[in-house]
């Protein structure tokens, strides 16, 4: 016991000299905790008092005008600053957007100039900044607050990622949302060497009972081209692809519309793919020190009213006349029309954009360049412009892919649910291609030839993705959504006889599930609104009442 | 979680969104009516890029089914678009006689300029590109189509003394369009 207290003693005096010791000759020789003051790193709460960009403990410990940003607000070690909002108020330094929030922020030529967990970013004007805020200064992510009664959303302010979080829901709750909004947080990951968005997704959720319905780092639903795999009984589904601005909305499977709700304390960990990188082992991108500002929307019984606005992002029509074009008003009755076979009433509003919006979105939006500051995630940020709880459609010119493969797409959602009752964010809405809506031939009922039906029909399975529906089957026959009671075509039994043994084959000649090979018995799914292509013979916007009960509980719906 | 994620952009097409990666694909021995199925099944697409890989596999015998569809009045924007994206890959040689031309022509509707100015980019070499989207950097009547014309050229060896030119003649309102073009020429 003696040698113990020996050994332990020993260590802590080991372990003071190693910090009360470390010379410096920068302050990135420091750790991100500690100033370099005399060549000597040594925390910060001594005289002088923390300079502009130096570490600190709390406020006290900066120089006189500045204030401390600590490290839940994604500071890394503490930072003085103070707050700005034009060049005049930083002298000597340089008022710099931070997230959300500008900060006197020191300048630099270098990244050795930084503190560690600090970079000397370029786009940002060659300042000191969290690593999580350099990001391109035409890139905004804004925060912002649900369009929801305050009795529906409870706050909880700004997160690290590994905080857990408690929140309560109340008896006849009908579904929650989890939201994340990024206040500081890195933009990418690299994994097996692949770049990936840092999505923003809960670690875990657990229960009042503390039963884990949900695991980040064990969630894997199996592909099965036999369509044997069933993912209709899990709780909670995730399809990934949520960066930076994420929803997490229960019920989404048949699993959890069955189970539902239950009343009383839930948790959940804050999280994102930089966290899990820190113990998957990443390339790069690890980080356990972004922020989200987390917020928890719970609503009641279902709803049955959509308001959905059309924002008017190319040219070949206005606002001024969309009232009174016959094609345009054909669109919005299709669109109508589909939703009211879910028992929702869809009331549609169009807005205009400015002509630089238009030219810098309408014929720009890539299907693979998904991310936050991407032109697909700026495009959303327009609906901040008209706050409410609305289903926010972009009509543009043209939707392809930008990094060279070509792939002209129709549509594309944010995420999968998108972020509800929450306009101006990143995620804010479905882009629809309006290529075709003067076009085509449009007899008296509803035809995928005609030009406004078949916009309208997008329109409506974009709509379907943010309300929380996934692909009744993807392309190869071999996923599928969380619900039970929509018809599914797996490869196997569905494909040709001359595709067939090919299901299993991860290359290019892999079957594709066609609409007209899933139109009967145990190959089915063809014509619902959420099947993967559209086919003008076969799609005719079916939705199942499980469907229709995944979106009426999403609080979009009113 | 990651894991899954990369899973599924590399092999299964779990997310509704991003790019397909594929590996190599063998020649498609499919009867005609099999290969008008799989064309009509690309060309209804809606929010999954069909890949050039997943084009190529269906061999040239696609071509004229495709050349059909672009140069059809009734056929909706959008399917003729898709049909140029899938002729690049199936036929190069017979896009390249029609890419730039399609490209340029005001009479087009925008996502078939688009589409073409794409596959440009595949079908030509880097000096030829810029000589036939060079039109449409300098005089299209979009805005937006100059800025697209203008990331392109950016991409390709003396790209961006085209864009800078083009930048300088732009209007204030629609400068922001050349972002993206402006960012990869170093600003």
């Amino acid at each position: 016991m003696k040698r113990l207290a020996i050994l332990l003693l020993a260590g802590a005096f080991l372990a003071a000299c190693s910090n009360d010791d470390k010379s410096c000759a920068v302050v990135r020789d420091c750790p991100s905790t500690q100033r370099c003051l005399n060549g000597k790193c040594v925390d910060p709460g001594g005289q002088p008092p923390s300079a502009l960009g130096e570490a600190c403990g709390s406020t006290v410990d900066c120089a006189s005008g500045l204030t401390c940003q600590t490290p839940a607000s994604g500071f890394v070690g503490g930072f003085c600053t103070a707050s700005c909002s034009q060049p005049g108020d930083c002298p000597g330094s340089s008022c710099t957007a931070v997230g959300s929030t500008s900060f006197c922020m020191p300048a630099c030529t270098a990244d050795p100039q930084c503190r560690q967990g600090y970079g000397c970013c370029a786009s940002l004007g060659n300042v000191c900044v969290p690593l999580a805020a350099c990001t391109s200064p035409a890139c905004t992510r804004p925060v912002v607050a649900s369009a929801l009664p305050s009795g529906q959303v409870q706050q909880f302010g700004t997160h690290k990622v590994g905080d857990t979080i408690t929140f309560d829901v109340p008896p006849g709750t009908g579904s929650l949302t989890i939201v994340h909004q990024a206040v500081l947080a890195t933009l990418n990951v690299v994994y097996q060497n692949q770049v990936i968005d840092n999505s923003a997704v809960p670690l875990s959720i657990l229960q009042p009972d503390g039963g884990k319905v949900y695991d980040d780092l064990t969630f894997n639903p199996q592909s099965s081209a036999d369509g044997g795999t069933d993912s209709s009984g899990i709780y909670a589904f995730y399809g990934g692809l949520t960066p930076s601005t994420a929803a997490f909305t229960i019920p989404n499977t048949t699993g959890s519309l069955d189970g539902g709700v239950p009343s009383g304390n839930w948790k959940f960990v804050v999280n994102d793919y930089a966290n899990e990188c820190l113990s998957l082992g990443c390339n790069d991108g690890g980080s356990a020190e972004n922020t989200y500002d987390v917020q928890v929307v719970t609503r009641q019984a279902a709803g049955a009213t959509l308001d959905a606005a059309f924002y008017i992002v190319t040219t070949s029509f206005s606002e001024a006349n969309a009232g009174t074009n016959a094609t345009v008003q054909r669109m919005v009755g299709a669109f109508k029309n589909i939703y009211a076979q879910a028992g929702i009433t869809a009331n549609v509003v169009f807005h205009d954009v400015s002509a630089t919006d238009k030219a810098r979105f309408g014929t720009h939006i890539s299907a693979t360049a998904t991310g936050p500051c991407d032109e697909f995630g700026q495009l959303f940020t327009l609906s901040g412009a008209h706050p409410g709880n609305t289903m926010n459609l972009f009509l543009v010119d043209a939707i392809t892919d930008n990094s060279g493969s070509g792939g002209v797409i129709v549509g594309i959602d944010g995420t999968i649910p998108g972020p509800s009752s929450y306009n101006g964010t990143v995620a804010s809405g479905a882009v629809v291609s309006a290529a075709d809506l003067f076009g085509g031939t449009c007899g008296v009922g509803f035809s995928l030839n005609c030009g406004a039906d078949r916009t309208a029909y997008i329109a409506a399975h974009e709509t379907g993705h943010f309300l929380g529906l996934f692909h009744t089957t993807e392309l190869q026959g071999s996923d599928f959504d969380p619900i039970a009671d929509t018809a599914k075509c797996p490869c196997i039994p569905c494909a040709s006889a001359t595709d067939r043994p090919n299901c299993l084959s991860p290359n290019a000649s892999s079957p594709v599930m066609s609409a007209s090979r899933c139109v009967s018995g145990g190959c089915g799914g063809g014509d619902n609104l959420m099947f993967w292509i559209l086919d003008s013979g076969i799609s005719v916007g079916n939705i199942s009442p499980q469907q229709a009960q995944v979106m009426r509980l999403n609080p979009l719906i009113h | 979680m990651i894991a899954l994620l990369l899973a599924a952009l590399i092999a299964a097409p779990r997310p509704p969104k991003g790019a397909e990666p594929q590996a190599p694909a063998p020649a498609q021995q499919l009867s005609d009516e099999e290969l008008r199925e799989r064309v009509e099944t690309y060309l209804g697409t809606i929010d999954r890029p069909v890949s050039q890989e997943r084009w190529k596999a269906l061999g040239p015998q696609a071509a004229p089914i495709l050349e059909a569809v672009i140069g059809s009045s009734s056929e909706l924007p959008t399917r003729r678009a898709m049909a140029v994206d899938g002729l690049t890959a199936v036929s190069p040689d017979r896009a390249a006689q029609m890419v730039g031309n399609l490209a340029r022509d005001e009479k087009q509707p925008t996502v078939v300029r688009v589409a073409a100015m794409h596959g440009a980019m595949r079908v030509y070499p880097s000096a030829r590109v810029i000589s036939e989207l060079r039109p449409v950097l300098r005089s299209a009547k979009s805005p937006g189509l100059r800025a697209e014309a203008a990331d392109l050229i950016s991409r390709k060896q003396g790209g961006c003394a085209e864009v800078r030119e083009q930048l300088g003649r732009e209007k204030a309102e629609h400068k922001p369009a050349f972002d993206r073009a402006m960012k990869r020429c170093g600003g």
